[in-house]
C-alpha cells in the first residue's frame, strides 16, 4: 500500500443526510462513515450503507479503538471492525489517538493521551498488532484535547510522527483539531504541522467548532471558519494532494449548505494548486 | 505515574461528580482559561451531555413524560449505576429498563418501567439482524402430517414485551403530537414488536396469543402450541383451539414475522 491516496473531497455519511444522497447523484468524491455507527445487526443502517456504497466509494472513521488506552485491545471490537472493513471495502481505515475508558468502561470521548515515552512505546505496539489484525494499515488522527499533562515528554506532533514511523501506520490530519488544540494550548498551528511527516498523511478533515472565549471545542455543528480554511489551504500549498472532507455532526444544515462547502474547499485547493504551478 | 494510574485517575475524574484534585495536580494551568476545572469541564460535562443524548435518542417519550429534569436525574444515576462497556453507543441506552426495575426509586413505578421497556424494544427491533420473510404460500406446500411437528423461525426483529396501558397511551399521544396525559393507569399489556423493512411495528397481544407466540418463539413445535392452547381453555374442543392457533399463524405470517418454517427432526 502506498501512503499517497487518489486524490478526492469528501463528506461525512450522517442519516439526515440518506434522502438526498439517494434521491440523485452528488458532487462527493467519497463518504467517510463512523464505523460504529454501522457496527449494528441490520435494519436502516445497513441497508442505507449498502444502497450509498455502490455508488460512492467510502471511508471507514472509528471512534472506538481506544488506541492508547491502558486496557488490553479488545478482539471482539476488532472483529466486528474487520468484518465491517470486508463489507465496505474502504479505501481508508482511521481512528484517533485517544483512549476512551479504562477498567471495561467507555466514555464515548476522545480522552488525551499522555505524550510519553511509555504511551509512546504502548501506542506503537498496539497500533502494530491492530494493523496485523486487519491485514492492512490504518490512520490515526490527531485529537482536539483541552487539557495536557505536565508530565509530557514530547509535544504531540512529534509523538504522532513517531508513532507513524515505528508502526508503519498512516496519519489523519484534522486541521480544525491542530486549530483547537493549538489555541487551548497556545502553541503555533502551522509549527505543529511542519512537524508533521506528509507522506504518511492520507487524508484531512476540516470541521467546525464552538468558541468559549478562553477554550475552544471540537463540536462540528458549525460551518468551517475561515481560520480553519486559512489553516487547510496552509496544508494544501505545503503538503500536496490529499484526500479532504467535512465533518458535520450537529446543528445540520440544509444538504446544499454543506455541498457548499465542499466547493469552497476545491476552490481554495485549486488556488493553492494554481499558485504552485 | 504510570500510563495506567494516570488514565484510572482521569477516569475516575470524569466519573465522580468532583474531579480529583491529584488528577489536577499532574495537568498543565490552562492558557486562558481561569483553572483547569474550566477545561477539564469539557470532559467532565461533556461526558453527561452525551449519556443524555444517547437515552434521549433511544427514549424521546420517556424523557417527555418524565420531564427534562426527572430525565436528567434518571441520566445521572443510569450513568453511574450502569456505566457504558459498550464499544458502540448505540447500545449505552439497552439496559435502562433492567436498571428501572431494579431502583428503588422507579421499580414501583410501572409506567417508567413500562415506557422504557417499549421504547428500548423499538429501538432494538429497528436495527436487529435482517432476515427474509417466508411467504404465507409456504404453509399451503406443507403435507398434513407434517403440521404437528412444525416449527417456526421468527425474524430477529420480533421481540414480545411486556408494559402497561399508560406506557403505550404516552407512546401513542406523542405520535401524535398531543401531551402525555398525567392520569395513570398501570394495568399491563402485552405487546409484540417486529419490524417490516425498516418499519417498527407493534399491536397488543391477548393472553392467549401471548403464551403461544412466545412459545412458538423459543423454538416449540405447532402441535404442542395446540396443546397448549387446549389446556389453557378446557372448556373449548381441540378443533376450535386449532383454528384459533392457525388464526395466530396465518396473522403472523401476514405480517412478515416469520422467517422459517420446517417440520423438526424426530
Amino acid at each position: 500500500m502506498t501512503a499517497k491516496n487518489p486524490r478526492g473531497f469528501g463528506l461525512g455519511l450522517r442519516p439526515i443526510y440518506y434522502p438526498e444522497i439517494l434521491e440523485s447523484p452528488q458532487p462527493v468524491d467519497w463518504f467517510e462513515i463512523i464505523s460504529e455507527n454501522y457496527m449494528v445487526p441490520g435494519g436502516r443502517p445497513m441497508a442505507m450503507l449498502d444502497r450509498i456504497r455502490a455508488d460512492y466509494p467510502m471511508r471507514m472513521h472509528g471512534v472506538s479503538l481506544s488506541l492508547a488506552s491502558a486496557d488490553p485491545l479488545d478482539f471482539d471490537y476488532l472483529r466486528a471492525l474487520k468484518r465491517l472493513i470486508a463489507r465496505v471495502e474502504p479505501e481508508l481505515v482511521s481512528d484517533h489517538l485517544a483512549w476512551t475508558g479504562v477498567h471495561g468502561l467507555n466514555l464515548h470521548d476522545l480522552l488525551p493521551a499522555p505524550l510519553t515515552r511509555e504511551s509512546l512505546g504502548h501506542c506503537v505496539e498496539r497500533a502494530s498488532r491492530v494493523q496485523d489484525f486487519l491485514g492492512r494499515r490504518i490512520a490515526l488522527e490527531n485529537p482536539s484535547t483541552y487539557v495536557a499533562f505536565a508530565g509530557d515528554e514530547m509535544g504531540e506532533a512529534e509523538f504522532l510522527a513517531e508513532l507513524a514511523r515505528r508502526a508503519d501506520c498512516l496519519l489523519l490530519l484534522d486541521v480544525n483539531n491542530v486549530y483547537v488544540s493549538a489555541f487551548n494550548h497556545g502553541f503555533d498551528a502551522r509549527a505543529y504541522l511542519d512537524r508533521l511527516p506528509r507522506e504518511r498523511v492520507a487524508q484531512i478533515h476540516v470541521a467546525g467548532h464552538s468558541h468559549k472565549r478562553t477554550y475552544i471545542v471540537d463540536t462540528h455543528d458549525h460551518p468551517v471558519c475561515d481560520d480553519v480554511w486559512s489553516l487547510f489551504s496552509y496544508v494544501w500549498r505545503t503538503f500536496g494532494l490529499i484526500p479532504a472532507m467535512i465533518e458535520r455532526d450537529d446543528r445540520f444544515p440544509p444538504f446544499s449548505e454543506l455541498l457548499d462547502e465542499l466547493r469552497h474547499m476545491r476552490a481554495l485547493a485549486a488556488a493553492e494548486e494554481k499558485a504552485r504551478a | 505515574m504510570k500510563l495506567a494510574e494516570i488514565q484510572s485517575l482521569f477516569q475516575e475524574s470524569v466519573l465522580a461528580d468532583e474531579p480529583s484534585l491529584g488528577l489536577f495536580a499532574m495537568l498543565r494551568p490552562p492558557v486562558r482559561a481561569e483553572n483547569i476545572a474550566e477545561t477539564f469541564g469539557v470532559y467532565h460535562d461533556g461526558f453527561r451531555l452525551r449519556m443524555a443524548e444517547y437515552l434521549s435518542n433511544d427514549y424521546p417519550v420517556l424523557r417527555e413524560a418524565l420531564g427534562d429534569e426527572l430525565f436528567g436525574a434518571l441520566v445521572e444515576a443510569y450513568a453511574k449505576g450502569r456505566p457504558s462497556t459498550f464499544r458502540n453507543a448505540r447500545w449505552v441506552g439497552a439496559g435502562l429498563p433492567a436498571f428501572l426495575r431494579a431502583s428503588p426509586l422507579f421499580a414501583s413505578d410501572r409506567f417508567v418501567v413500562g415506557l422504557a421497556v417499549l421504547e428500548a424494544a423499538l429501538a432494538r427491533s429497528f436495527d436487529a439482524a435482517d432476515a427474509a420473510e417466508l411467504p404465507i404460500e409456504t404453509l399451503g406446500r406443507i403435507p398434513e402430517e407434517d403440521w404437528p411437528r412444525l416449527r417456526f423461525g421468527f425474524h430477529p426483529g420480533v421481540l414480545v414485551v411486556d408494559s402497561t396501558q399508560d406506557a403505550l397511551a404516552a407512546y401513542e399521544a406523542v405520535q401524535a403530537g398531543e401531551p402525555v396525559a398525567a392520569a395513570r393507569d398501570g394495568d399491563e399489556v402485552a405487546l409484540v414488536v417486529w419490524r417490516r423493512e425498516f418499519d417498527v411495528n407493534y399491536r397488543i397481544l391477548d393472553d392467549r396469543e401471548r403464551i403461544v407466540v412466545t412459545q412458538a418463539m423459543a423454538g416449540a413445535v405447532f402441535g404442542d402450541v395446540c396443546a397448549t392452547l387446549a389446556f389453557a381453555s378446557p372448556e373449548r374442543d381441540d378443533g376450535e383451539m386449532a383454528r384459533l392457533a392457525g388464526g395466530f399463524l396465518v396473522r403472523w405470517f401476514a405480517d412478515g414475522m416469520i422467517v422459517g418454517a420446517a417440520p423438526a427432526s424426530e
